[in-house]
């Protein structure tokens, strides 16, 4: 009953944590331009992270050592170095982002400015960082975030017609005016934001910290393979949702305010008080999760103590590395940069990030000498080759695509 | 690719004004009625007392700015034909009629004053279909 138990909590929180800002607002933004011509996208990433991911859990569970640690081994420091710089500037980049995200929740619900509610979010970030237990920080968020599900909800409140839904996710072009440019560059926001680096980084760290081992692959894999479909499905009912309310009457989503109307057109006051506290619990959530992600990949590849299963004193450096990036992040917003175009532009540079954070998961994962007998099986291999062939497509053409559609506008 | 890139970039530079002009003013329009369809969607909520006062304003505000900043880049395009300076002329009093609406709205939310507010609903529908039959000159 106890196993049932967690395992259940393992995937509402894998759920309820998947969303954040990227999330939020790329799927809002697509579906209110391309309907549900971009759907395909959300499964295509969905599947990519659920096969990384599960990688990057299963080399925690058998090595008992963090993804970042054996990739500085077993690739050597250079190699280590690049994908330690990508994936870092990119987590960075998104909790900059996430942070941003959580000041404009509470300015939505308050009416005061981001600018001022954001150093107080980045202080919150780092006292719950550095006095809450790790399961109880991943489990309260996590479980705050399922009120984003009022998105499902809401989506069958708008009575959407669904066989046009569905006729608009089987027909994969752009529509009315949007060219292609747009239409592959959106998709590639989709598909970084699906499958942004610190969730891995979050999730294999995680697992050291809660002292993986062999015996709780079982429970790693069903989080992986139930918790990330179904946070797949929310973001498919915010692109929905978009679809339903913008696409007819002409909105083009730019705000956190706009992402949130269709939760106000189906329920009214009450669906926004729920749309926002979930709103909230996603982007802080996440800003916890990419706030240690920081500290966790910079800490584990330069070998330092890490984490949060020892006391502050014990992992300073790792501590200082996550205020540093606060602080970082608070003087970027405080710039007066709008935080959604931060997000816009955090899960494209994510997507050009993918290869050098994935392929090394791939290889680590092919070692027998780091997960014994557990190594990748042929099948496993040929999908996560697919996916590196498709995540450097997607790396080559973010560039190029943003500066061709004057990203995305 | 550098004799591409510079092919590229005279190309672009040597289309059609007219047609320049027009795109623009269809992309513009469209960014614009977006702004206008917000607003109008946010004070249809309030007037339903679906919505409370305090993110509508925050909404509303997003939309003016966002409106005002599509107006002004679009007021820095030069037409160099008298059909094009026709088009401009028309964009600019569409917009501004845009602006105009919005801005009342977020003056009456500022006051608390939903009745104003509402009243603009008339103008704001306007305004969104002026701007949606200059969005359709691109076709």
């Amino acid at each position: 009953m106890k196993k049932l138990l967690g395992v259940t909590l393992g995937i509402l929180t894998a759920i309820g944590g998947f969303v954040d800002i990227g999330d939020l607002v790329t799927n809002a933004l697509v579906g209110a331009r391309f309907g549900m011509h971009l759907a395909w996208i959300v499964l295509v990433g969905v599947i990519g992270i659920c096969l990384y991911a599960e990688m990057s859990g299963r080399v925690v569970a058998m090595s008992g050592r963090p993804v970042f640690d054996l990739i500085r081994e077993r690739l050597g420091p250079r190699t280590g170095l690049l994908a330690l710089v990508a994936s870092f500037l990119v987590t960075l980049l998104t909790l900059i982002a996430e942070i941003g995200g959580v000041a404009l929740a509470f300015e939505l619900a308050s009416g005061v400015s981001y600018l001022l509610w954001m150093p107080l979010a980045a202080l919150a970030v780092w006292l719950v960082i550095w006095r809450v237990k790790f399961s109880r920080l991943e489990q309260a968020f996590g479980l705050l975030g399922l009120l984003l599900i009022v998105f499902a909800v809401a989506l069958f409140k708008l009575g959407p017609d669904w066989g046009q839904l569905l006729h608009q996710a089987t027909q994969l072009h752009p529509i009315g005016h949007e060219g292609w440019a747009t239409y592959a560059y959106y998709g590639i926001a989709l598909f970084g934001a699906a499958m942004t680096p610190y969730e891995v980084f979050f999730f294999s760290s995680g697992g050291v910290e809660e002292k993986w081992t062999r015996r709780d692959l079982g429970t790693e894999r069903t989080n992986v393979f139930i918790g990330f479909p179904l946070g797949g499905l929310l973001s498919l009912s915010i692109m929905g949702c978009a679809a339903v309310l913008f696409l007819p009457a002409g909105i083009q989503v730019g705000t956190l305010g706009q992402v949130a109307l269709p939760v106000v057109v189906a329920f009214g006051k009450i669906g926004l008080a729920v749309v926002l506290i979930g709103m909230f619990a996603a982007t802080f959530g996440a800003a916890l999760e990419t706030a240690l992600s920081c500290g966790y990949t910079i800490a584990q590849y330069r070998g330092w103590q890490w984490g949060k299963f020892v006391r502050p004193r014990e992992a300073s450096r790792f501590h200082v590395v996550i205020i540093v990036c606060l602080v970082l992040a608070v003087l970027t917003l405080l710039t007066a940069v709008d935080p959604v175009k931060v997000t816009e532009y955090s899960v494209v540079f994510a997507a050009m990030a993918l290869p050098l954070t994935y392929l090394p998961i791939l290889i680590v994962a092919n070692d027998p000498d780091y997960v014994g007998r557990e190594t990748n099986g042929p099948v496993r291999n040929a999908v996560g080759l697919f996916y590196l062939a498709l995540l450097t497509i997607a790396s080559v053409a973010a560039i190029p695509l943003m500066i061709i559609t004057k990203a995305g506008a | 690719m550098a004799v591409g890139v510079l092919a590229a970039v005279l190309l672009a530079g040597c289309g059609d004004p007219d047609q320049k002009l027009r795109d623009n003013a269809a992309q513009t329009a469209r960014t614009a009625a977006s702004d206008v369809n917000t607003t109008r969607l946010v004070v249809e909520q309030l007037q339903a007392h679906r919505l409370w006062i305090q993110p509508a304003r925050r909404m509303v505000d997003d939309a003016e700015k966002s409106l005002g900043t599509t107006a002004d880049s679009f007021s820095t395009q030069q037409p160099s034909t008298e059909q094009s300076a026709r088009l401009y002329e028309q964009v600019n009093s569409t917009l501004d009629d845009a602006v105009a609406a919005v801005t009342a709205v977020r003056i009456a939310l500022g006051n608390s004053d939903l009745a104003a507010a509402e009243r603009q609903l008339a103008a704001l529908q306007l305004s969104g279909e002026d701007l949606d039959q200059v969005g359709e000159l691109a076709k």
